[in-house]
């Protein structure tokens, strides 16, 4: 049977918006950005529900929007690339070394095409596996193997390059 | 087996996980104090938002931004006032009658019965009523879906008043039937009181 659109938009925000909503949050680390996104993550699922073509669980297709939601505000917005800064930082548990770390967390991000700063979040901050990662981005396990190592050879080149600004 | 991941937990929160994977997931988190305080976390998280649950901001219909349905309505707005006026609606006496205009690709049309729309386009809706009252609009579309297009609103009287908001109609296709409830007073969209009347079109959405 098919749903109301409106309607099923509105189940899956009751059934996975505190998903969304924590994500965002853990991603932007700021509670107004975070609800501003879940906003527009489910506005984005109605005006083009047709993009959903259930090969991913909701879930993992939830969690794929909201990263890209996410990365797109800190791209864009007043909150620039503190992601990677938040979560590298707080994994490592830098103390001294943190806000160099930071810096060059924050210049990689936002160095990276949208695909590949999603890729660095999903293994470097979510820790996922390849095979959660492949099934976020819809591939195979051996192509996010070749993704990560082509990310690594990047994030290599971009890392001399501050020295010479 | 390895700690779990965020997305592990969304999906496990979400009921996609089969009963072995969730069971280790669970026995897993109930020995790794890292995994537990994510689960706790998240599980805490679900339920403060049930709880307290956010207004989800849609628009009425799909697709368009307020400000595409703003900009139609001040074009339609203008394009209905220049409009000849229509003599069934003229002919008319006491009887609310509810009208429309099609806005497609950008040309503003006058809606009649039967009127070919495609998805995307979008409606401007007018009354025209002796007596000022309130009106609300629902729709029953091809799917059989009924919808409340406007909510109970106050409506002043006279000829081809503009309900300031636009419809932008969604991809179901077929016949749609759109009709206005026009009462004397503030009422229940659900249930309308007996002294209600009500005037109603048609249309007949094709693919574009």
């Amino acid at each position: 049977m098919k749903l109301d659109p409106r309607r099923w938009v509105e189940e899956l925000y009751r059934k996975h918006g505190h998903a969304v909503l924590r994500r965002a949050r853990r991603l932007l680390g700021d509670p107004d950005d975070a609800r501003d996104v879940m906003q527009d993550v489910f506005l984005e699922i109605y005006t083009n529900r047709d993009r959903f073509d259930g090969r991913s669980s909701v879930a993992t297709y939830l969690y794929s929007m909201t990263t890209h939601a996410c990365l797109n505000r800190l791209r864009n917005g007043r909150t620039r690339t503190r992601l990677v800064a938040i979560e590298i930082g707080a994994r490592s548990g830098i103390s001294a070394a943190g806000v160099e770390s930071r810096a060059l967390a924050h210049e990689i991000l936002a160095a990276l095409s949208p695909d590949d700063a999603a890729l660095a979040v999903y293994l470097h901050c979510d820790e996922l596996t390849h095979d959660e990662v492949a099934s976020l981005i819809g591939c195979s396990r051996r192509y996010v193997g070749d993704l990560a190592k082509r990310l690594r050879d990047r994030i290599e080149e971009l890392e001399p390059m501050r020295g010479c600004a | 087996m390895i700690c779990v991941s965020e997305l592990a937990i969304d999906r496990l929160l979400a009921g996609e996980l089969g009963d072995l994977e969730a069971d280790a997931t669970r026995h897993h988190a109930a020995h790794c104090a890292r995994c537990r305080d994510l689960l706790d976390d998240a599980e805490a998280a679900a339920a403060a938002f049930d709880a307290a649950r956010p207004a989800l901001r849609l628009p009425r219909r799909a697709g368009y931004g307020a400000a595409a349905v703003a900009a139609f309505a001040a074009a339609a707005a203008v394009a209905i006032m220049m409009w000849p006026r229509d003599d069934a609606a003229t002919r008319t006496k006491g009887r609310p009658i509810l009208g429309f205009f099609v806005s497609h690709a950008g040309e503003v049309r006058r809606g009649g019965a039967h009127e070919l729309v495609m998805p995307g386009d979008q409606l401007e809706l007018v009354t025209t009523t002796v007596d000022s009252g309130w009106l609300a609009v629902v729709s029953v579309d091809g799917a059989g879906v009924r919808s409340v297009y406007v909510e109970p609103r106050p409506i002043a009287a006279g000829r081809e008043q503009v309900v300031p908001l636009a419809i932008v109609l969604d991809g179901t296709l077929g016949s749609e039937t759109v009709t206005g409830v026009f009462c004397p007073t503030a009422f229940d969209p659900a249930a309308p009181p007996a002294d209600c009347t009500f005037d109603r079109f048609t249309i007949d959405k094709v693919p574009r």
